[in-house]
C-alpha cells in the first residue's frame, strides 16, 4: 500500500536529480509503459525503488478495448509489477486499442451496460494476471454519446463492485469532465464508494474559449493544480478520509522543487484533515 | 452506424475519426446538445498526433533540431498517414522513419538526413534494450579449440549496427552538442561509415566508427554465425589484422553475453587457424 501521504509523478525530467538527491518524497508514480524492456529508464526507477515506494500507473492497458486486453501489453506489465514490486497499479476507466492500432489518448467509452461488461472482463483478465488489485481511474473527458445510459460515477462504482478493483479517484478529472458536461462535481464525489477509493490524483488543467464564447477545460497536465481542484481535493478527502495522493505534471514540467511544493501542499491539506479528525474524535 | 452502435463499431468508428480525419460514421452517436463541445473529437485528435510527435521528437533529436520544429512536424504528419503504432508501448513507434525520410520528397536534398534517423533509431533502441552481463573471457577459455570453433555468440541486447554512406555519427555528435563550426565543417559527401551502437555502463549509448572489416565480423559474430566461419571471412577480407585482437577487443567491449556451441555440417574437427 502507498502511504496516505503526497507522492508525485516522477518524469523522465527527473530521474538524475531524484536518484542524486533523495528527496523527501513519501513516494512516486511512474507510467508504466515508460520502463517496459529495460535499459536506461528502468535502471533510473530501480534506483528510485530502492529507497521509495513506487507506484505503477498503465495507460496503454485499454481496459475498453471491445476486442479484449493485449496478451503481449498484459505480460510486458506483469513483468514490470514483478521487478518493481509496486506498492500501486492503476489504469483508467477508457480505451485506445482497437484493430491492433494503438490511439495515444484515453479515449471516452459510451457508459452502456456492453462497455459495462467488457471493462469488468477486462479488469479480471488483468487481476487475474497481475494476481492483484488494480485501481481504476475516471477520466477527463470531452465528448458525450448519445445511447449512453449509465452516469460516469456509477459506471466506476459498478466495475469496481462487480471486479474487486479499487477506484482511483481523479479529483482534476473530475472537475475537468464537471465543468464540460454541465455535472455536479460535489454529487460526483459523493456517488463514489468512499471504501473503494485507493488513491487520489491532482494535476493542472487548461481552459479554451470557444467561439461561442464557453470556456472548455482540458486536462493537459500542464501547469499547476487549479485553485477549484484544491477545494474539491479537501472535499474528496473530508468524505473519503486520508488517501494516498498524487501530485501530476506531464506537459512544460517544472524543476522538482515546483512539484515538490505542490505535494507539499497537499501533504498540508492531509495533515490538516488528520488534525480535524483528532478534534472531532476527542470532542 | 446506427445511433446506437456497439461498443466495436464506435471504437473502429473513433479510430477512423482520429486516423484518418473521417467523422462521417462517428458524429450520429455523439451528443450535440446544449452543453456538448463543437468539434470535441478534434481535442481528442489534436492529442494522439501531438502526443506521436513528441514521441518521434524524443527518439529523434538530432533530426528535429537539423531540420527544424515545423519541417520536422510536418515530415511526421506525412509519416502518419501511413504508419501508427501497433503497441501501447510507444518506445517501439517510429522505427520506420528512417526508411520514409528516404522517400521524402521535401527532404530530399538532404542525404545525411536518413542515415542520421537510421542512426538514432539505433541509439533508441539501445538505450531501452534490456539489461544483460557481457560474457567473461574465463569462460571461452575453457573450451579446446574444435569446441572454440563452434561457438556461437548470442549478442548483447543493446547492440545496434548502421551502416551509412555518409558521416552521420559525426552529423549526430555536432547537433546534439550544438557545436556549430564543427557541423558546418562536416564533409556531407564522405562515407561510408560502419558504425557499432550500444549502451555503456553508465547507461549513455556508445556510438564508434570502425573499420568495415571488423563491423562484418561483429555483423557475422552478433547474427550467430560460428566463430570458426566468421574468423576465416574476416582473414579473407582483411589480411595480416590480428584476428586475436581483434575478438579480444569485442569481447573486452561487451559485444556478447553468451555462446552455445553448434556442430558444424561437415564436422571437420579442424581448429580455427588464422591471423
Amino acid at each position: 500500500m502507498a502511504p496516505a501521504a503526497a507522492g508525485i509523478g516522477l518524469r523522465f525530467a527527473h530521474h538524475e536529480t531524484v536518484v542524486a538527491t533523495r528527496p523527501p518524497v513519501p513516494w512516486f508514480e511512474v507510467h508504466a509503459e515508460n520502463y517496459f524492456g529495460g535499459g536506461t529508464n528502468l535502471r533510473f526507477l530501480q534506483a528510485v525503488r530502492a529507497d521509495y515506494g513506487v507506484a505503477l500507473h498503465a495507460v496503454g492497458v485499454s481496459l475498453g478495448s471491445a476486442q479484449g486486453i493485449d496478451a503481449a501489453h498484459l505480460e510486458r506489465l506483469c513483468a514490470l509489477v514483478a521487478c518493481i514490486e509496486p506498492c500501486l497499479v492503476s489504469e483508467h476507466l477508457s480505451w485506445s486499442t482497437v484493430d491492433g492500432h494503438y490511439l495515444t489518448d484515453l479515449l471516452p467509452l459510451p457508459l452502456t451496460e456492453e462497455a459495462l461488461g467488457t471493462v469488468c472482463a477486462n479488469v479480471d483478465r488483468v487481476q487475474s494476471r497481475l494476481r492483484r488489485q488494480i485501481l481504476v481511474e475516471n477520466p477527463s473527458s470531452y465528448l458525450r454519446y448519445r445511447h449512453a445510459t449509465i452516469p460516469e460515477w456509477e459506471f466506476l462504482a459498478a466495475v469496481a463492485r462487480r471486479t474487486g478493483c479499487g477506484i482511483l479517484c481523479d479529483v482534476n478529472n473530475i472537475f475537468v469532465s464537471a465543468c464540460n458536461h454541465g455535472w455536479n462535481a460535489s454529487a460526483y464525489l459523493a456517488a463514489l464508494p468512499e471504501p473503494l477509493i485507493g488513491e487520489i490524483h491532482l494535476a493542472g488543467h487548461s481552459c479554451r474559449r470557444l467561439d461561442d464564447g464557453r470556456v472548455i477545460r482540458v486536462d493537459d497536465h500542464g501547469g499547476p493544480v487549479a485553485a477549484e481542484v484544491w477545494d474539491l481535493y479537501r472535499e474528496a478527502l473530508a468524505r473519503f478520509g486520508p488517501v494516498p495522493t498524487l501530485v501530476e505534471w506531464d506537459n512544460n514540467i517544472p524543476t522538482l522543487d515546483v512539484l515538490l511544493a505542490e505535494a507539499a501542499h497537499a501533504e498540508t491539506i492531509l495533515q490538516a484533515l488528520g488534525t480535524n479528525v483528532e478534534q472531532s474524535i476527542a470532542a | 452506424m446506427s445511433n446506437s452502435p456497439s461498443l466495436l463499431e464506435l471504437q473502429r468508428a473513433l479510430h477512423r475519426a482520429i486516423v484518418c480525419e473521417d467523422d462521417a460514421a462517428l458524429v450520429g452517436a455523439i451528443a450535440t446538445d446544449a452543453l456538448a463541445i463543437p468539434n470535441a473529437i478534434a481535442i481528442y485528435r489534436n492529442t494522439v498526433r501531438w502526443t506521436l510527435t513528441r514521441a518521434l521528437c524524443l527518439s529523434y533529436p538530432a533530426v528535429n533540431r537539423l531540420v527544424g520544429t515545423e519541417f520536422f512536424e510536418g515530415a511526421v504528419d506525412a509519416f502518419l498517414q501511413r504508419h501508427w503504432p501497433v503497441s501501447a508501448c510507444l518506445n517501439d513507434f517510429g522505427g520506420d522513419f528512417a526508411a520514409f525520410l528516404e522517400s521524402f520528397a521535401p527532404a530530399a536534398e538532404l542525404s545525411y538526413l536518413p542515415d542520421v534517423a537510421q542512426l538514432e533509431w539505433a541509439v533508441h533502441q539501445a538505450l531501452h534494450a534490456p539489461e544483460a552481463t557481457a560474457l567473461e573471457l574465463e569462460r571461452l577459455q575453457q573450451l579446446n579449440d574444435v569446441q572454440r570453433g563452434a561457438v556461437c555468440f548470442v549478442a548483447h541486447p543493446s547492440l545496434r549496427l548502421v551502416a551509412v554512406q555518409t558521416p552521420a555519427d559525426s552529423i549526430w555528435r555536432a547537433v546534439l552538442e550544438r557545436d556549430e563550426q564543427k557541423l558546418t565543417s562536416i564533409d556531407t559527401t564522405v562515407g561510408p561509415a560502419w558504425l557499432v551502437v550500444q549502451r555503456a555502463p553508465d547507461g549513455g549509448a556508445e556510438v564508434s566508427s570502425v573499420p568495415e572489416s571488423e563491423w562484418r565480423l561483429l555483423e557475422a559474430l552478433s547474427s550467430g554465425v560460428r566463430l570458426e566461419q566468421a574468423l576465416l571471412s574476416f582473414c579473407d577480407a582483411s589480411p595480416g589484422v590480428d584476428i586475436d585482437h581483434a575478438l579480444a577487443q569485442l569481447l573486452a567491449l561487451g559485444r556478447f553475453t553468451d555462446f552455445f556451441l553448434e556442430r558444424s555440417p561437415v564436422d571437420s574437427g579442424a581448429p580455427c587457424a588464422c591471423g
